[in-house]
């Protein structure tokens, strides 16, 4: 789909009519049976495609500058939308458009191998969620202060308990100063302290005039920093608008449920 | 979007991503030996226990009497290994990278490049070995090693394409990585690295010889063992065919990959 149609005016990400269908063979497909289906010509073949739609006619717009939150049951399709916005996967119809750079933490510690040290861990997994090498090195210092793993840096990750593991990518990936981050639940990692600490550190990104888009079950969380949401229900948008009002919206469909 | 387009593309992604590329192979071999005692040193101990294998073969059992036999052995074997462990590493990379492919915005190519840059580092380790031996059976390396640069770039380009196309078809297809396995066990047999093109059938050497990877391992044999200049038309054909190869390989990857996270 074309990008260039939608405009860029004041909105960092624009999604206009996102489907997403997922092909898949059914179950149990077996060489046998594919060569079944290619012998004969029965049209009652064997191998069957199902199609699961994850996302259907989803819009929205993102302003810059704003955070905004995607709040919803397992399986509603949030992370498959995340995917599409990042440009991981494509979407069957639709378009999106992000304006500017953009940084997603989908995973922590996508990348980290466990033979490596804590330093050359922080390092490919600078470069991989896309800073520059200088700029890895000038935050080096930061980012390592900010992990509190500071005195196992030289040490193999796998000896890292995975608290600590879990605390060195966080630190790597909120260092990444894009215009647009997008986080899948991730701000709950570490204990009490290290939580207060990731907190602040999103705040001042939010307060830095740059977009945030997350993914979050907790409602306090959407609450605290989403000034808008929209609620994802199996593959459709809820509810949209101030955070909350949608929480009230999730709160009521639960209740249902 | 044109054909035409996609492909400076595609070259411009692995310029943006070169470092990358190249902290990724040198992650990849670093990994490789963490933790073993003699660490890269690997890099050299191996093809040298794999060259008194083959020549204990050739020389004491089959009295293969051809002059230097070792060093002819070892110009083949090593590009042949850097070229077959590529491709049959670079085609379960992207099935088997998980996160980074799924839940990271790098380009997956990045991943099968750095597969292939690994083991050339690997091969650029053992190279002293191979210039040791050629002074060992005094031999002699004149100026046909100016070509060698070249023909290295050749060679990855070749292996880059056949790499990007299969990496791509085997993350639909898994049977692809076993089929691999004993295809490229058959073309290293299938050529002239471990015997001599002169005691094939002439027209088996015809046959063999429509293989593009043949025409590489003889143009490396040329510079380390014959001290020869590669033929031209050698040189100028495997660069045609490696620029080939690696563009519809990469095409085909590039209009896949946009899949890859829903299969794997």
């Amino acid at each position: 789909m074309s990008l260039s149609n939608l405009s860029g005016g004041g909105y960092a990400i624009e999604i206009e009519n996102v489907t997403k269908t997922f092909k898949r063979l059914s179950s149990h497909t077996t060489l046998k049976k594919a060569f079944i289906d290619f012998i004969t010509f029965n049209k009652n073949k064997q191998v069957k495609v199902l199609r699961f739609t994850a996302l259907e006619n989803v819009s929205f717009k993102v302003k810059r500058g704003e955070t905004f939150g995607i709040i919803g049951p397992n399986g509603a399709g949030k992370s498959t939308l995340l995917k599409i916005i990042c440009g991981i996967m494509k979407p069957t119809s639709g378009g999106i458009a992000v304006n500017g750079s953009l940084s997603a933490l989908l995973e922590l510690g996508t990348g980290f191998h466990p033979e490596l040290t804590g330093r050359e861990n922080v390092f490919i997994n600078g470069l991989i969620l896309g800073l520059g090498k200088k700029e890895i090195a000038s935050k080096f210092d930061e980012i390592v202060e900010f992990s509190g793993v500071k005195d196992f840096i030289d040490e193999p990750v796998k000896t890292y308990s995975s608290g600590m593991q879990i605390r060195l990518s966080f630190s790597v990936a909120v260092n990444v100063n894009p215009d647009v981050l997008i986080l899948d639940e991730v701000l709950s990692v570490g204990d009490a302290e290290f939580q207060a600490k990731s907190k602040k550190r999103i705040e001042e990104f939010i307060n830095g005039g740059r977009t945030v888009l997350m993914v979050n079950h907790n409602k306090n969380d959407i609450l605290n920093y989403c000034s808008e949401a929209v609620l994802l229900y199996k593959g459709t948008v809820a509810a949209a608008g101030k955070s909350q009002n949608v929480i009230e919206k999730y709160e009521e469909l639960q209740a249902k449920s | 979007m044109s054909n035409k387009n996609k492909i400076t593309e595609g070259f411009e992604i692995l310029l943006k991503y070169r470092y990358l590329i190249w902290v990724l192979s040198l992650k990849e071999l670093k990994t490789q030996y963490r933790g073993s005692y003699l660490g890269f040193f690997w890099s050299l101990v191996n093809p040298l226990l794999l060259l008194i294998i083959y020549t204990f073969l050739f020389v004491v059992v089959f009295h293969n009497t051809s002059k230097a036999y070792p060093v002819y052995l070892f110009c083949g074997i090593l590009p042949y290994t850097w070229f077959q462990n590529s491709i049959i590493v670079s085609t379960t990379s992207i099935s088997n990278a998980g996160g980074l492919v799924s839940k990271s915005l790098i380009p997956p190519e990045v991943i099968v490049m750095s597969k292939i840059g690994a083991n050339l580092l690997n091969y650029t380790l053992s190279i002293p070995i191979l210039v040791l031996f050629v002074y060992i059976f005094k031999m002699r390396l004149g100026l046909p090693v100016l070509y060698f640069p070249f023909i290295v770039i050749i060679t990855f380009f070749l292996t880059a394409g056949i790499s990007l196309f299969f990496a791509a078809l085997n993350v639909f297809y898994r049977d692809i990585q076993f089929i691999i396995i004993n295809l490229t066990t058959f073309l290293y047999f299938s050529m002239p690295v471990m015997y001599f093109d002169k005691q094939l059938p002439l027209k088996l050497r015809r046959l063999v010889y429509l293989n593009p990877v043949a025409y590489a391992m003889k143009c490396f044999q040329d510079i380390f063992y014959f001290n020869v200049f590669p033929k031209f038309y050698y040189v100028a054909g495997i660069t045609l065919i490696s620029i080939v190869f690696f563009v519809s390989g990469y095409a085909y990857f590039a209009s896949k990959k946009e899949l890859f996270s829903e299969f794997i």
